[in-house]
């Protein structure tokens, strides 16, 4: 894995712990489903499946 | 709170229920029966050890005769979701008898492109030939690297070492890469791999295999640089006249950077020639991806853009069945050599597998081996 590749993944962690964050604040319905499907391409890449 | 769990049990479920296939699938070896003619497998990082341990270091089969002759490297996969490709080099591991010369064979020049199919383009995990002794499972994989293996993508690529700006999707493409670098992207070392391969074992003949649209004016062909031009025109005529097929000629163009076909004649010694076959399940218009469309190649859509002219090969109701790709590429592979050898004897070749008509009449699967009946040492996972 090159620097940047690292530094791609660190990146996506941050704001895959940021939506999280967003999500257990909001007390919005629809912003909690955004953040969730937001959500979902990122975890797939920090898990490695996609 | 009850809301925030069921959401987040929903999203997990999403992300089991599609991220766990295609983990499997990444994970899935397909098998080959090294043949006869099987005499050693390496690994591509025998040329260049910074692909070494990496996605991009891939097996390379040597198939030497017993007569010394000329050379020949057949690269497989560069773009996986043309299979049609790695069907050919399989049939040759298990089927090529060489005499003279010695053929390589890269059944996945693009490793990481085979382990999952293109995001959004709805193409199934695997597709499946049915053979004599039970159905045999492949992987359907994707054009260029995986962005698992390749992140992230520059805003464009610029061709190492013309400059050429290019899309941002090619800096993954196996054949936008060539000549390669040394420090390059992942497809770049990998491209540069083959270069540092067919410079130090003198490779004379170079053959891409892939697949193109129907609706795509450069499919059905072979395409060629100058110097490999009278190769080319030669197997387009014998395999038009002899085995009734059609299999016209395109010229590399010399502006376009980064292809086999121009880049490997201009940085070596080799003479380079793609071949393509149609594979209408790459066409845009298809109905469902399925692995019928890819194993059949019948479409009624593509057969409605036929009959309003739309298309460059022919193409009727039987569709373009794997076993008329394979089976071309075999007669034509076959045929560049015939007409090699016939110009430069001593650097020869005679090799010999079943062609078009044989595999069209008995299907490709009748030609692959079981696995679970050959030698330990002979089943080769990929």
């Amino acid at each position: 894995m090159t620097l940047i590749m690292f530094l791609y993944y660190v990146m996506t962690a941050y704001v895959v712990g940021m939506l999280i964050w967003n999500f257990i604040k909001t007390k919005d319905i629809n912003s909690e489903i955004l953040y969730a499907l937001a959500l979902l391409p990122l975890i797939l890449r920090l898990l490695r499946m996609r | 709170m009850m809301r925030k769990l069921l959401i987040l049990v929903v999203l997990a479920l999403i992300v089991l229920a599609g991220g766990i296939p295609l983990y499997i699938q990444r994970s899935y070896k397909e098998e080959v029966v090294a043949g006869p003619s099987v005499t050693d497998v390496f690994k591509l990082s025998k040329y260049f050890d910074g692909i070494k341990g990496t996605i991009a270091d891939t097996d390379v089969f040597e198939l030497k005769g017993a007569e010394e002759g000329g050379k020949t490297l057949i690269i497989a996969g560069t773009h996986a979701n043309e299979p049609s490709a790695a069907l050919l080099a399989y049939f040759f591991i298990e089927n090529l008898e060489v005499e003279k010369g010695t053929v390589y064979i890269i059944p996945h020049f693009n490793l990481s492109g085979s382990l999952g199919p293109q995001p959004g383009g709805g193409f199934p995990l695997y597709y499946f030939v049915d053979t004599p002794w039970g159905e045999k499972k492949f992987r359907m994989g994707d054009r260029g690297f995986q962005a698992l293996d390749q992140w992230p993508d520059p805003d464009v690529y610029v061709h190492y070492p013309d400059g050429q700006l290019l899309s941002y999707i090619d800096a993954r493409n196996t054949n936008r890469s060539w000549p390669g670098r040394p420090d390059g992207y992942l497809a770049e070392k990998v491209s540069f791999a083959a270069m540092e391969m067919i410079r130090n074992e003198g490779i004379d003949v170079v053959i891409d295999l892939h697949e193109a649209e129907a609706m795509y004016p450069v499919t059905n062909c072979i395409v060629a640089p100058e110097k490999s031009m009278p190769y080319a025109i030669g197997a387009a005529f014998y395999v038009k006249g002899r085995e009734k097929f059609e299999n016209h000629v395109e010229s590399s163009p010399a502006g376009y950077r980064g292809l086999s076909h121009r880049e490997i004649g201009d940085w070596s010694d080799a003479y380079p020639f793609l071949l393509e076959s149609p594979g209408v399940h790459l066409d845009q218009i298809t109905a469902a991806k399925t692995p019928e469309l890819i194993i059949d190649g019948i479409d009624p859509f593509v057969l409605k853009a036929g009959e309003k002219g739309l298309l460059f090969v022919p193409y009727d109701e039987n569709g373009f069945s794997m076993d008329r790709r394979v089976g071309q590429h075999s007669s034509v592979i076959q045929e560049i050599l015939s007409q090699w050898t016939k110009k430069n004897p001593d650097r020869g070749f005679k090799v010999s597998a079943p062609k078009h008509a044989d595999i069209v009449e008995n299907g490709l699967g009748f030609y692959f081996k079981d696995p679970s009946e050959a030698d330990e040492d002979k089943v080769f996972l990929q």
